[in-house]
């Protein structure tokens, strides 16, 4: 279980992180969103011990990592935003470093080098010069350290950055497989889309302060709320239409043809979007339409709202 | 003995195998190695060449080339590559993720520390062949050829804790860049100076050894010498790398103890053997011996006090454990190896005693002769004196006036050197102007003219002895009641447990 209780953390007069308070519980995966400069890194960090709060305190698993980091390093793992390689290296050498640094000997050292090599498919890569890895690999690596000593708890900064769509889907897999052995997970990532399939809940945080947190639907239906309580008569949000399979050049046609849309995008796998008037009989109309063109939907997602929109909501975009 | 060696290689420090690993890669140490081996190689050959001199001439020649490579490689590439690998260490993500892994500061340092002396050792190894050809010719003989054996390694050892400790300072990048450049001109002083030990005085030395049976008490000396400077250096560089560097634990203080348990160690043995070699000591040789061990412990005392006094009060989590889950081999020396203010006044006046009693002791050796027993009875009595008040004083402006943002160790130790030579300033101007400092008492208010006129064994002008000062007598009653103060300070024992957290101007937190 992770916990922050009020924790601040400020540089000079600059304030970074202030009152952050929120628990993910054993065995949940929680997503760390909000803008460069939010604080997310510096929470992370602190979490994982190597900074000290300036108020506030952070618990691993009822444990303070102010009063005890060393406990608190036993129980996680910690992959930092950077990838921490070291030169003339190669990458069997690099895990074996940190499974020695872990306190691994003999056999169950090449064990768990072993293991983990496999897990993240790192097998063929071994002998290579761990610098010389792609970036999609160097990630598999780094994820492979943060196994070496079997934690319960692992916080992923950014773990998915920077990454081809390829490497990104088979280390969100990864993640889920982590997520189902039990382990604890905070990540942080700029791809919603991607937490939102893989988390239990997540935490907003903006200028340093916590703006929202809970389950994912719970903070999409409170940015629905948020949305809703908009005084404005010409409210829109984002109408997604989904087919098991479309002609593209129909349906851009009747969309375009709809009263009341505008910015209508192909979003790939046969789904697009559309900016809408918040009308159901608007909603009804474009369906009939498509229906009538020869289309049959099979998703309507009027609600506006998938965490990408949430997140707009619920922050202003400052950074600090 | 394969499986032995296979199971210490399995059991070896982390960062020695990774960085014996990295550096016998790296093209700093290729480079340096084949330079060395090639030019041992070719003044073997030009040698071979050129058979003008003798056997003995070749011999004398090829040694030195050798020892000079070794030592070139074994001091400045291995002090170099670990001073850069902690660096580097330091300066990336890197250092995250080997705190993370629990690896104390001790075993990291440690580990570099190790990682340096296997290149000196490797490039002992590619040399050696030079060496022994060097010998077998008859270049050197076996004094020489020992020196050469013992120094290099020995020098390494220290070249290279120097290099880690300056890797390890402070992330300010002018302050590294300066201690940087001031070890580059150490280590090159040190080259010269090393090797002109090694073939100047090591051998002169060895002979005198054949002649004088104490004198190897100098060459232990210098040995245990170079040990303490490879040592100190290593704690000084672990704590200055701990996570947070005010969450220290026992180790500095108990390597400031082990200082002066050696210093202590040599002079009873230098007495022990020369009594058991049959050599017998004059009693003033004896006092004098003793004096000089107890100002030198006194002086470590004020070093020691200077930074022990000055730390917090409370407790970390971690310090605190350092006390209270002592293995039992130590449990009994925390009162005053302990970490925090209270163990650190306790420190400082056992060594302040033991450094006093050593001194006080001596007049009782010379069947007296009071004359010359006086004197550095008074000197060590004022130091002490005048250390126990400037610690007391740079306490009390320090967490009694000074804002709190301000109360911080190094503040107060800037404080207690300020205030020292500001108050010496002032009160030894106007009684030199006055010219008072020869006629009277009032000179020991200045503590440099009372050290000075301390030291004086003659009687003052107005014929009276230096005992019968009141001034005298006036700064030990103030020094006695700032080391109560102290005392008093050093009994709060309890454990007092610190809030940790970040400083509103801390920038870096591994600062």
């Amino acid at each position: 279980m992770i916990e922050f209780h009020g924790l601040g953390r400020c540089f000079g007069d600059f304030w970074a992180v202030r009152d952050l308070s929120f628990t993910v519980p054993a065995g949940r995966i929680c997503g760390f969103i909000g803008p460069n400069g939010a604080g997310k890194s510096t929470s992370m960090r602190i979490l994982a011990t190597l900074d000290l709060p300036s108020e506030g305190r952070t618990l691993v698993d009822g444990v303070d990592g102010t009063q005890e980091p060393d406990r608190v390093r036993r129980a996680l793992g910690f992959m930092p935003d950077s990838y921490g390689a070291y030169p003339n290296m190669t990458v069997a050498e690099y895990l074996d470093f940190f499974a020695r640094a872990y306190g691994l000997h003999g056999a169950a050292r090449a064990k768990r080098v072993a293991d983990i090599a496999d897990f993240c498919q790192l097998g063929e890569m071994l002998g290579k010069a761990a610098t010389s890895l792609s970036k999609g690999m160097k990630q598999r690596l780094c994820l492979g350290r943060c196994l070496i000593n079997d934690p319960r708890v692992l916080i992923l900064d950014e773990p998915t950055a920077g990454l081809d769509p390829r490497a990104r889907i088979e280390f969100r897999d990864l993640i889920r497989v982590l997520a189902g052995q039990g382990r604890t997970l905070l990540i942080s990532s700029h791809i919603l889309s991607e937490l939102e399939e893989i988390c239990d809940q997540v935490a907003i945080i903006e200028r340093g302060r916590l703006v929202a947190e809970g389950s994912v639907a719970a903070v999409k239906a409170r940015a629905r709320a948020a949305a809703q309580s908009d005084a404005s008569p010409e409210r829109r949000i984002r109408l997604e239409v989904r087919f098991p399979a479309a002609d593209a050049t129909v349906v851009e046609r009747t969309l375009a043809e709809q009263p009341g849309l505008a910015d209508i995008r192909n979003e790939g796998h046969d789904c697009w979007t559309a900016d809408a008037p918040a009308d159901p009989q608007i909603h009804a109309a474009v369906v009939r339409a498509l229906v009538l063109a020869g289309q049959s939907p099979c998703h309507v997602d009027a609600r506006g709202g998938n965490l990408e929109d949430a997140f707009m909501k619920l922050t202003e975009g400052a950074v600090q | 003995m394969s499986d032995l060696l296979g199971r210490l290689a399995d059991r070896a420090n982390p960062l020695l195998v990774r960085s014996v690993r990295q550096d016998l890669r790296s093209r700093l140490f290729v480079s340096s190695y084949l330079l060395a081996l090639g030019g041992a190689a070719l003044v073997a050959i030009s040698l071979c060449m050129v058979p003008a001199r003798g056997d003995e001439g070749v011999g004398m020649i090829l040694f030195v080339a050798a020892t000079t490579a070794w030592a070139l490689g074994a001091w400045c590439v291995a002090g170099q590559s670990a001073f850069a690998a902690l660096l580097r260490e330091r300066q990336d993500d890197t250092w995250d993720l080997v705190e993370l892994t629990g690896m104390g500061p001790g075993r990291i340092v440690r580990g570099a520390w190790l990682a340096g002396m296997v290149q000196g050792a490797v490039f002992g190894a590619a040399l050696a062949p030079f060496l022994t050809m060097g010998f077998l010719l008859r270049g050197v003989d076996v004094g020489m050829a020992f020196v050469a054996l013992i120094g290099v390694p020995l020098i390494a050892a220290v070249a290279v804790a120097l290099g880690i400790l300056v890797a390890t300072l402070p992330q300010n990048r002018a302050t590294r860049n300066g201690a940087t450049g001031l070890v580059g001109l150490a280590l090159l002083a040190c080259l010269g100076f090393g090797l002109g030990m090694i073939f100047g005085v090591g051998p002169e030395l060895l002979r005198e050894l054949g002649r004088e049976p104490g004198a190897w008490i100098i060459v232990a000396m210098i040995v245990v010498g170079g040990v303490w400077g490879a040592v100190l250096p290593l704690v000084l560089a672990a704590s200055q790398i701990s996570h947070r560097a005010a969450d220290r634990s026992t180790w500095p203080r108990l390597c400031w103890f082990a200082v002066a348990a050696t210093l202590l160690v040599f002079l009873f043995g230098t007495l022990g053997i020369a009594d058991l070699l049959g050599l017998r000591m004059s009693d003033r040789d004896g006092a004098e011996l003793l004096v000089a061990s107890g100002l030198l412990v006194i002086g470590w005392a004020v070093v020691l006090g200077l930074g022990a006094v000055a730390e917090p009060w409370a407790l970390t989590r971690r310090q605190e454990q350092a006390i209270t889950d002592a293995p039992r081999w130590r449990r009994w020396l925390t009162p005053v190896t302990g970490p925090g203010a209270a163990r650190g006044r306790m420190a400082f006046l056992l060594l302040l005693a033991v450094g006093l009693g050593l001194v006080l002791i001596a007049p009782l050796t010379t069947n007296g002769d009071d004359a010359w027993a006086d004197a550095p009875v008074r000197i060590g009595l004022l130091i002490a004196a005048y250390a126990c008040i400037f610690l007391v004083l740079g306490d009390l402006l320090t967490r009694r006036m000074l804002p709190v943002g301000w109360r911080t160790p190094a503040v107060q130790r800037v404080v207690t050197v300020a205030a020292t030579l500001i108050l010496t300033a002032v009160a030894t101007v106007p009684l030199a102007v006055l010219d008072a400092a020869r006629s009277g008492g009032v000179s020991y208010l200045s503590p440099l003219l009372g050290l000075l006129n301390a030291g004086e064994a003659y009687p003052f002008r107005n014929g009276t002895s230096a005992w019968e000062h009141p001034g005298l007598w006036l700064i030990l009653v103030v020094g006695t009641i700032a080391g109560v103060h102290l005392l008093i300070g050093g009994l709060r024992q309890g454990i007092e447990r610190a809030e940790v957290l970040a400083r509103a101007g801390d920038r870096d937190p591994r600062a």
